[in-house]
């Protein structure tokens, strides 16, 4: 039950976010088609499965293709949200041009803290009660992993990236990406369970690459307590101390 | 003795043994149990204690394991390590993995040094080895250990042996995730060390060995009882197996029992073994139990002898009875026995002492009447079972006698059976011909063959002898006599060749007496000249006229009288005697009425055959008579006829007689019945074979004082038993005692005396005609009696019998005597008898009290009085 809200709620969170990025980035296209050399796209599915080969399904995968010709981001800089909402981050996972600032509004009730430690990005927005909350301008490309120092289970992915050019895949895992200028790149496919996928791509017109994404690390089952041990069996060894 | 009766065991050796046996058990039984109990709950305590050691220890493991899965757990949850784990492994967005071991590494070492773990170590979610707290390491793989794998499998903490670098460690493994997304395994271990070993030793107080095969990773026992033990279990076969009972090992410190088992549940490849000293577990019970076995046999030795004791105590007076019993029986009276030992024992020993002071009074009494017998004189003598010749008392003498033979010579024709019985017969006859022949005077001077002659002296001896062929033809028997009766002087005297004796009557009437029987037919009398001119002499009480008649044999002419002329002479007698008005009592005639007399040879009412005149008294005569009804011999005392005249008499003397009849006692003769025959009121009585005391007395004034008071002590038993029957004897006095031949004394004529006083006082206006000398003074003035009157009578006794004197002048005139009694004027009897006892003199005085109040309430007072003194 617990699982499904949280998957549903995320999968709404998650929609709505992607939505605005595509937005953000129909816009951000038409105001500067100068830029682009030559419009291609690069465009496919990604199967995942999990060490085993046994096929998964897998949100948050987030692909983006970096031009071997650096792509001037000054003008990109964008103002985001990562909410925390019921104990957690949402989205869960929040790529977004370097340079931009991400805002950490409370909407819970509680406090709740935001930091990282995540090389150059590193922060601590200390501890907060419900409202606007921190915000934090991230300069340098990389993973920020945002935690919440008083709730162990709270994650957060904020992918500053050095591209415009990024997507997510939806939940078949079909992504495309457009407007990429002509010329060879690496195509990076990242989910937080798997080992990123980077592959050399020379982009030219529209391609299909279809890729496979393992994800080697598990989930924690579900039901657990933080031993990650059964509440019942826990329970049912108290009685003999 | 009978052998039969001296073999077994003494009573001590019983005593001794029983009480031995009962020690043992006593103290046995409860020591072997307590031993054994003691033993059981030393194995017991044993098992208890290593099964509490290992439940300590169970816990002591679980809790460290809980710890260290709550430090694992806390660790892996903790969001700046995971923070920090996960940066240090992710790398950078854009490159190749990067995972930064020495930052895992520091945070490692970082975390074990706040936290007190040994051991840490980071793996990814491959199992590749990312981070250790404590060495370096180069791309090591754990995915194939059990415990990552089914880490990795189920994502799950899991907690296990892990072994590292040589030592053992209890390892945790916990997943680390970052929002669910498992990147990381951390394992957090515990060293298993000495320093835990010696901490569970101290907190189980059992020792510890753990094992890992049969390699020691840490023991707290010394080294050579570890190496023994290892040499031990892994000499067993299958090497080293779990029990959870209670094992025994000898080492070189001493017996230790030891429990096996995994260190574990959750750590698997150790093994740990418990042990405890059952020397040192049992030290204090095998202190207790060895004290308590000393006490035990200390308390079975004092038992034992205490027993040994107790059994000499108890049998030593017993033995000493013993000793005396068996002297007693071979008749020895003169012991004495012990007054130690028990109550019991001292009692019985009072008892048998009694006994014998009994015995040896009877002895002396059997002595002393056996040594006066020899003086009785014929009438108290009893001959009905002895018909032989007194020859003891008679003197040879030259006499006139009329001799009368009797001849039983067809005697054996109508006896059947054997010669005893015959003998026996023919012994009846003469026993019964010899009381006849008494009690006319007469006596039996020779027995010869089946004749037997009968003398009788002094004037009328004719008329006695007739009276007695007379009673001899009257009895209704088939063994007739032939008689012959000669009258003349003859030398009569006893005889004695070698041991035999008898009498013997010397002289021609005797020849002629010889003669005369030979030719007597049954049934006839034949007669000397003599003896016929005694018989028709004018002077003569009968009037006979013998016939002249042919004798039997020798067809000779002699006077002779028939069966039936012979018969006529007793009824002749009987009416001579009624005119001659000849009743006496004690030489003084008391009363000129003449009743109806009868004689010995008469049967009275039918029932009693009269054998013999005992005596004669102030109430008539007592007659020996044979009961033919009950078949024995009884006394019958005829009382003067006044008696059944006076209506008022015979109802009190009729109450008198119920009352008497009631007493059963041995020292009372019994009185049986009351009965009249031709107005002539007669009492039936026990017939007692013996001498009344007063004959005793004339024959030794003074008795020995043994005799004497086991004589008092038997006559006061008989009087309490009347006394208890609420009878007042009234007339207490020695010629009411007779003395059977065992000694044994009786009272007799119980309720005759107050009737007697009535009478003689009616008789003679009121004055007291009683015996003077042993009335009390009260029963002197007519008051009423109490058995206070008894007691008084009784002291006069003693004072004769202890003393040979009478208190009193007899011979006074009763109004002195009388005096005297009120004064109570009477020589003390010390001054007869200077050694006497104080106690017997004072219960003589007391006695003689002239008020009645002041002596012995009754009979029963005064016999114990006598009890109590010493005899």
């Amino acid at each position: 039950m617990l699982t499904t809200r949280y998957l549903f709620e995320d999968l709404m969170v998650g929609t709505r976010h992607t939505s605005r990025g595509w937005l953000i980035m129909i816009v951000a296209m038409s105001l500067w088609p100068w830029l682009s050399v030559q419009a291609a796209s690069l465009s496919g599915k990604i199967d995942v499965t999990d060490r085993r080969d046994r096929p998964q399904t897998a949100e948050y995968m987030v692909i983006y293709y970096r031009p071997d010709d650096s792509v001037d981001l000054t003008e990109r800089e964008q103002t985001v949200v990562m909410q925390t909402r019921n104990k957690n981050f949402e989205p869960r996972v929040l790529p977004v041009t370097a340079g931009s600032t991400v805002n950490f509004p409370n909407l819970d009730p509680i406090l709740h803290n935001v930091f990282s430690n995540s090389g150059q990005n590193r922060f601590d927005a200390g501890l907060y009660s419900e409202g606007p909350g921190a915000s934090q301008r991230f300069e340098n490309p990389g993973l920020v992993r945002v935690y919440c120092n008083v709730h162990q289970n709270m994650v957060g992915h904020i992918l500053m990236l050095d591209t415009p050019f990024y997507t997510v895949a939806d939940v078949t895992g079909r992504w495309q990406l457009d407007n990429l200028p002509e010329g060879s790149g690496t195509l990076y496919v990242w989910h937080e369970r798997a080992k990123p996928v980077i592959q050399k791509q020379s982009v030219q017109g529209d391609r299909q690459v279809d890729l496979t994404l393992v994800l080697s690390k598990p989930i924690r089952p579900a039901h657990k307590n933080k031993f990650g041990k059964s509440y019942r069996d826990r329970r049912g060894q108290r009685g003999r101390y | 003795m009978d052998d039969t009766r001296t073999g077994g065991l003494s009573l001590g050796s019983v005593i001794f043994l029983v009480a031995a046996l009962l020690v043992l058990l006593a103290v046995g039984i409860p020591a072997v149990i307590n031993y054994q109990q003691g033993a059981s709950t030393a194995a017991f305590e044993v098992i208890q204690a290593l099964s509490r050691s290992a439940s300590t220890r169970s816990y002591i493991e679980r809790q460290r394991e809980r710890e260290l899965e709550l430090l694992a757990v806390s660790l892996a949850t903790e969001p700046y390590f995971i923070s920090y784990v996960d940066e240090a492994m992710q790398g950078s967005l854009f490159g190749d993995v990067a995972i930064s071991s020495q930052s895992i590494n520091d945070q490692l070492i970082e975390r074990r040094n706040e936290s007190g773990f040994d051991l840490a170590m980071v793996f990814d979610t491959e199992g590749a080895l990312l981070g250790h707290s404590e060495r370096l390491f180069d791309g090591e793989w754990f995915d194939e250990a059990p415990q990552i794998a089914t880490a990795l499998d189920t994502l799950t903490l899991t907690t296990g042996l892990w072994q590292d670098s040589g030592q053992f460690y209890q390892f945790s493994v916990v997943p680390m995730d970052s929002g669910e997304v498992v990147f990381a395994l951390l394992g957090v271990g515990l060293l298993i060390d000495q320093a835990y070993i010696d901490e569970i030793e101290r907190v189980t107080g059992a020792e510890q060995v753990l094992l890992a095969g049969d390699r020691v990773i840490a023991s707290t026992l010394p080294l050579n009882d570890t190496d023994q033990l290892i040499a031990r279990i892994t000499a067993t076969e299958g090497g080293v197996a779990e029990t959870e009972t209670d094992q025994r090992l000898q080492l070189p410190s001493g017996e230790w029992a030891l429990n096996v088992s995994a260190f574990s549940d959750q750590v698997e490849g150790l093994t740990a073994i418990s042990l405890i000293s059952v020397d040192r577990l049992l030290a204090t019970q095998k202190a207790q139990l060895s004290t308590l076995m000393f006490s035990a046999l200390g308390a079975l030795a004092l038992g034992l002898v205490l027993s040994l004791v107790l059994a000499r105590w108890i049998a030593r007076p017993v033995s000493r009875l013993v000793d005396a019993a068996a002297r007693a029986s071979a008749g020895d009276y003169q012991v004495h026995t012990t007054d130690t030992g028990t109550r019991e024992v001292r009692q019985l020993a009072g008892s048998f002492d009694r006994l014998l002071q009994d015995l040896r009074d009877k002895q002396d009494m059997e002595e002393y009447v056996a040594d006066l017998s020899r003086y009785l004189p014929d009438p108290t003598i009893d001959h009905s079972n002895s018909a032989s010749v007194d020859a003891a008392i008679r003197e040879p003498e030259r006499a006139t006698l009329a001799l009368i033979g009797l001849d039983l010579m067809r005697f054996d024709q109508h006896i059947q059976g054997d010669a005893s019985q015959r003998i026996r017969s023919f012994q009846g006859f003469l026993a019964q011909a010899a009381e006849i022949s008494h009690s006319l005077g007469g006596r039996l001077e020779s027995i010869y063959g089946h004749r037997a002659v009968i003398g009788f002296a002094g004037a009328d001896a004719v008329e006695q002898s007739l009276m007695f062929a007379s009673h001899m033809v009257s009895r209704e028997s088939r063994q007739q006599p032939s008689l012959a009766l000669v009258y003349g002087d003859v030398d009569r005297g006893v005889v004695r060749a070698g041991a035999s004796s008898g009498g013997v009557v010397l002289g021609k009437t005797s020849a002629q007496l010889d003669q005369l029987l030979q030719d007597a037919s049954v049934g006839q009398l034949l007669m000397s000249p003599a003896a016929r001119e005694r018989v028709t002499r004018s002077d003569a009480a009968l009037t006979l006229t013998p016939s002249i008649q042919r004798g039997r044999l020798s067809g000779k002419k002699y006077y002779a009288l028939s069966r039936m002329e012979l018969a006529g002479v007793r009824e002749q007698a009987l009416s001579a005697e009624r005119a001659l008005e000849t009743t006496r009592i004690d030489g003084e005639s008391i009363s000129n009425s003449p009743g109806m007399e009868v004689f010995p040879g008469d049967i009275l009412a039918g029932r009693y055959d009269l054998l013999s005149v005992l005596g004669r008294g102030g109430m008539g005569r007592v007659y020996k008579a044979w009961d033919k009804e009950l078949q024995d011999f009884v006394a019958v005392k005829t009382l003067l006829p006044e008696i059944a005249r006076n209506t008022q008499y015979l109802e009190q003397l009729k109450d008198e007689i119920k009352l008497a009849r009631k007493i059963t006692h041995v020292n009372v003769v019994r009185t049986y019945d009351f009965g009249s025959f031709q107005e002539m009121p007669y009492i039936t009585m026990e017939y007692v074979r013996g001498m009344t005391l007063r004959y005793l007395m004339k024959q030794r004034s003074k008795l020995p004082f043994s005799a004497a008071l086991r004589i008092c002590r038997q006559v006061c038993a008989g009087l309490q038993v009347a006394h208890e029957q609420a009878v007042v004897h009234r007339d207490l006095k020695p010629e009411n005692v007779i003395l059977e031949a065992n000694g044994n004394a009786k009272l007799m004529d119980f309720g005759l005396a107050g009737l007697v006083d009535k009478l003689t006082s009616d008789q003679s206006g009121g004055m007291f005609m009683g015996t003077v000398l042993y009335s009390a003074p009260e029963q002197m003035t007519g008051s009423d009696l109490t058995p206070a009157a008894d007691v008084y009578a009784f002291g006069v006794m003693m004072y004769e019998l202890f003393l040979g004197k009478k208190p009193f002048d007899s011979s006074a005139v009763m109004l002195e005597v009388y005096q005297a009694k009120v004064n109570e004027q009477y020589t003390p009897p010390s001054e007869h008898w200077a050694e006497i006892s104080d106690d017997l003199s004072r219960v003589i005085t007391t006695c003689l009290r002239h008020d009645a109040g002041e002596r012995f309430k009754s009979a029963r007072v005064l016999l114990n009085q006598l009890l109590e003194l010493q005899s």
